[in-house]
């Protein structure tokens, strides 16, 4: 009982090789989820390979609308790119290629499509990572207010502006910024990621950066911050109605600590598991975002991919976005694990 | 079903429920209605271009920059936002059941292979593959509603699945088994009944869902050029935005309110149909 | 038993408590306990008669819109309603600790063993984190858990329902205090356990010289640990008196179920067999007029219907609340004497 709960705490004491801790249970259980995430991938980029299929032409036919071509060279292009072999060949080879991370070329940016992403990786990383986070504070912050004052009218003032920013879809709450803090009021720049052509350096570079994207982040944010406001609120609610919130005030300790301290932690736990399906679904949102706000993003790029048919560039962008979600919820998995010691391994 | 009267009783009761079934009647009484209203359909251009809201009677929420009547492409926008709403949920409410119930039913290998596949599907970001599969096949309602369904099916999936492990091991599916009915007749009327609350709840977030995702495309300019939906009047409003902001911000009130009121028949569902979950502190 | 002339005030004394929910017929009414230093208490009665709730009302921890509406509660002679939170919060812990029913729900999962109870050191006493941590792993030892050093960075899960128990009873005696509150402390609890807890919590109210307040339903639990019983129906108290007095010689109809209804049957060799009492305890807003056991009671008489008869105290403090109180010589109610 004992030695095979240490490890789940984190100080298991066993001393031995690298490959026993594959056989504790913490072993198998990250091992299991790294060949389900494996298996995840697998799936995506079948599914990707599907989708290049759909579209009309292939790679060659893309190459032969920007070129002029022979009907020779575009056959020899098709057996040089194993577009003449049966599917199945087809799709493993297209995997291979994808496991190295080699997209192919993106006729648009007239260059490799994995050059492309890189590019444009950091500025959807930059809003994704600060949606995340601010959403997950404020949004946990409102469903506390709401909970400590449940019934009451800050709660049903906090309830009914979470019920709007519910209903208000991101790009519409990235419009309607644009017009208030961009056109009426003049106050924050509304397009682009940083300010052309002023040679900002050091700190100036970041704030410049920071104040562009504060409006992008905002309308990302919005809707999560009342998901998380909404969980956050019944999540406290019902935690407080736990016996082990009786025995802690039983103890004679400040309610400030039996409702930060013993009732926070578990209500957040189910808040964690919200965070791995945010960062999905706002990598979606980027491209709306991206595209309102002008901004030179992963989201963006997919867009202009879908407008001008480069198929290689869209499946690209699919693939690393997914591989990015694969991971994120990776390591959420393992995060919650250290802070839910029950966590069941099997 | 004999309780669906009573619980659309205790719906229409629900006070902010009943504001959500009464905004979603206008809703659908508007895409009803357009047609006879508006017989020269949404495209014409009935008036002087860019006529802002509140000048002309005719006209109480302005035109657009091509002259057509704002409240005209409101109305036929409904129409697009309900179809597309309820077909992409019908269509994921199917293939979510479906994979949910043999999934939690048989367990095992099968169990295995279809969560795999339904986290794929919640893996790959669900906008990109829906302008991805738009953008591919080409933008019409039809293919619309199939690139919404294709990423909105995974969550009932789940719900179903749950649902269907729990309830599978209780004592009414085990006889079920001993008297030798058929697996297919005990998940689809023995276990479904008995999992339908959290289905229809989701059901409308599903529909609210879809009708963003429609307006989101149209805002694109990647909807059906055929139709007029309330994503297409955003997409002319935002190129005018710093002077006739109306055009934006009238499909966007639009819109807030179509999911407004589906989100708060959604929780008034919740409140109905778990009598038990329901707050009482 | 002449617990009564003691100079000292008792550490627990409720007098003619009411507790409600808004303006809905009372819950708890007319009930009045003492628990004193080194004395063991029974509180019985069957589920829903307000025995936790009374508990609840002396820790200042009754939940809802459950408030208590009348009577007094003395901790140590100090009148506690009314205390402000701050001070109610010290009291807790300090004077009082309880240990509730369900030992697999009560403690905060996602918290080890030895923090938990070092928090409740730490709140009370002005001391280093670490001499908390020596209070926890003496706490564990005293309640006689093995491994304690390694007990105390475990997680509750990690424990058996008996360990949790023993690690909510380290808790509730971790300050110290003069009142021990068990609210059926082994009803969740195996019957091998059940055993082991009991005699924790007796042994640990002898050594501490607690004064223990066991709340349950088991008549047997009452007779093993508790100097007095406390027999509480329909929101008051029926029968008080020393155990083996109220016991061996019953004399409220209700007690005199109770006790036959148990499965080994009456305590007293030759007592009535009662099958079972019939019907079950009214709601607070159903309880009828007169003697609320009236309904339910063999021997009610037209006078049961109309008065509510007074808790009449009798021969060495065996009281009883009843208009014909039950006399075991004769097998049949007779009037008390006026």
């Amino acid at each position: 009982m004992t030695q095979t709960s240490g490890p789940i705490t984190g100080n298991g004491t066993k001393k031995a090789g690298p490959f026993a801790a594959l056989s504790s249970p913490l072993g198998r259980y990250i091992l299991r989820r790294l060949v389900q995430a494996l298996l995840v991938m697998v799936l995506v980029m079948v599914g990707s390979f599907f989708l290049m299929k759909l579209a009309p032409g292939d790679f060659v036919d893309v190459l032969a609308g920007t070129r002029d071509l022979t009907a020779e060279q575009t056959a020899e292009l098709r057996a040089r790119y194993g577009l003449d072999q049966p599917l199945v060949i087809q799709l493993v080879r297209y995997m291979g290629l994808l496991a190295t991370f080699d997209f192919g070329y993106s006729p648009i940016n007239a260059a490799p499509v994995t050059d492309v992403i890189l590019a444009r990786l950091p500025v959807t990383a930059i809003l994704v990572v600060a949606s995340v986070s601010l959403s997950m504070v404020i949004g946990t912050l409102f469903g506390i207010a709401a909970a400590r004052n449940a019934g009451k009218p800050v709660d049903l003032g906090i309830s009914i502006f979470m019920l709007l920013l519910y209903a208000t879809p991101s790009f519409i709450v990235a419009i309607m910024l644009i017009l208030v803090f961009g056109l009426k009021l003049g106050l924050m720049p509304i397009a682009g990621y940083e300010s052309v052509g002023m040679g900002y350096t050091g700190w100036q570079h970041i704030w410049d950066v920071t104040r562009h994207l504060t409006l992008p982040v905002v309308a990302l944010c919005t809707f999560y911050i009342a998901i998380y406001g909404r969980i956050g609120r019944a999540s406290m609610l019902e935690v407080m109605r736990l016996d082990f919130v009786r025995t802690a005030r039983a103890k004679g300790i400040s309610e400030g600590r039996v409702f930060y301290v013993h009732a926070l932690r578990n209500a957040l736990l189910p808040l964690i598991t919200m965070a791995g399906l945010q960062v999905s679904s706002l990598v979606g949102g980027a491209v709306l975002i991206e595209t309102v706000f002008g901004l030179p993003g992963m989201g963006r790029t997919a867009y202009d991919a879908v407008l001008q048919r480069d198929t290689n560039l869209l499946l690209g962008v699919i693939f690393t976005s997914s591989l990015a979600v694969v991971t994120v919820n990776f390591v959420i998995d393992m995060l919650y694990m250290v802070l839910d010691p029950r966590v069941n391994l099997k | 079903m004999t309780g669906t009267f009573a619980h659309i009783r205790r719906l229409a009761r629900h006070p902010s429920g009943l504001f959500g079934l009464l905004l979603l009647a206008a809703i659908i009484l508007m895409s009803v209605s357009a047609g006879w209203i508006f017989p020269e359909g949404p495209w014409a251009m009935v008036g002087p271009t860019r006529l802002h809201p509140g000048v002309d009677p005719r006209f109480p929420l302005g035109t657009d920059t091509y002259g057509r009547d704002i409240v005209s492409a409101i109305f036929y926008g409904a129409r697009v936002s309900l179809f597309v709403g309820i077909a992409s949920a019908a269509i994921a409410l199917i293939v979510g059941i479906v994979v949910g119930a043999i999934a939690g039913y048989f367990g095992g290998k099968v169990d295995d292979a279809l969560m795999r596949l339904t986290d794929a599907f919640q893996t790959i970001p669900n906008f990109l593959l829906s302008i991805a599969i738009v953008g591919i096949i080409g933008a019409s309602l039809p293919t619309i509603t199939f690139a919404i369904s294709i990423v909105a099916w995974p969550i009932i999936a789940r719900l179903v699945r749950a649902d269907v492990l729990r309830l599978r091991t209780y004592d009414f599916v085990q006889s079920c088994k001993i008297i030798g009915m058929s697996d297919m007749r005990i998940v689809f009327q023995q276990i479904l009944p008995n999992c339908m609350a959290p289905i229809i709840v989701t059901t409308s977030v599903l529909v609210a869902n879809a009708i963003i995702v429609e307006a989101s495309l149209a805002f694109l300019g990647l909807g059906d050029p055929n139709v007029m939906s309330w994503g297409t009047l955003l997409n002319v409003g935002r190129q005018q935005l710093r002077t006739e902001a109306y055009i934006t911000i009238v499909p966007a009130v639009a819109l807030v309110l179509t999911v407004l009121a589906l989100n708060l028949i959604g929780d008034a569902l919740n409140d109905v149909l778990n009598p038990r979950l329901k707050e009482r502190t | 038993m002449s617990l009564n002339t003691g100079s000292e005030p008792p550490i627990l004394q409720i007098d003619k408590l009411r507790i409600g929910q808004g303006t809905k017929a009372p819950i708890v009414e007319q009930m009045s306990l003492e628990v004193r230093r080194g004395e063991t208490v029974g509180l019985v009665g069957e589920s829903g008669c307000g025995k936790s709730l009374t508990a609840l009302s002396v820790m200042g921890l009754l939940a809802g819109n459950l408030k208590v509406v009348g009577g007094t509660i003395r901790l140590g002679g100090e009148e506690i309603q009314g205390l402000s939170q701050r001070k109610l919060r010290r009291l807790r812990g300090e004077k009082m600790g309880m240990i509730f029913q369900e030992p697999l729900t009560a403690l905060n999962p996602v918290m080890t063993i030895g923090a938990q109870i070092a928090e409740m050191v730490r709140a009370h006493r002005d001391v280093s984190r670490k001499a908390a941590h020596e209070r926890a792993l003496e706490l564990l030892r005293l309640v006689k858990i093995p491994d304690p050093e390694e007990r105390l960075g475990e997680y509750p899960h990690q424990m058996s329902g008996g360990m949790r128990q023993r690690v909510v009873i380290a808790m509730a005696i971790a300050c110290n205090p003069a009142l021990l509150i068990a609210d059926e402390p082994t009803t969740a609890l195996d019957v091998t356990v059940q055993a082991q807890i009991l005699e924790l919590l007796a042994s640990l109210q002898r050594e501490e010289n607690l004064g223990l307040l066991m709340i349950t339903h088991d008549l047997d639990v009452v007779r093993l640990v508790a100097d007095r019983i406390v027999v509480m129906y329909a929101g008051s108290v029926v029968e008080e008196g020393a155990v083996e007095a109220v016991l061996d010689n019953p004399r409220h109809p209700y007690t005199l179920g109770l006790i036959s209804a148990r499965p080994t049957g009456s305590f007293a060799a030759g007592a009535p067999r009662l099958a079972d009492i019939r019907g079950s305890v009214p709601a607070p807003e159903d309880r009828p007029a007169g003697c609320v056991f009236r309904d339910r009671c063999p021997y009610a008489q037209e006078v049961c219907a109309t008065t509510r008869p007074m808790l009449e105290t009798g021969q060495g403090g065996h009281a009883v609340r009843c208009h014909f109180p039950v006399d075991r010589q004769t097998d049949a109610p007779k009037e008390l004497a006026q």
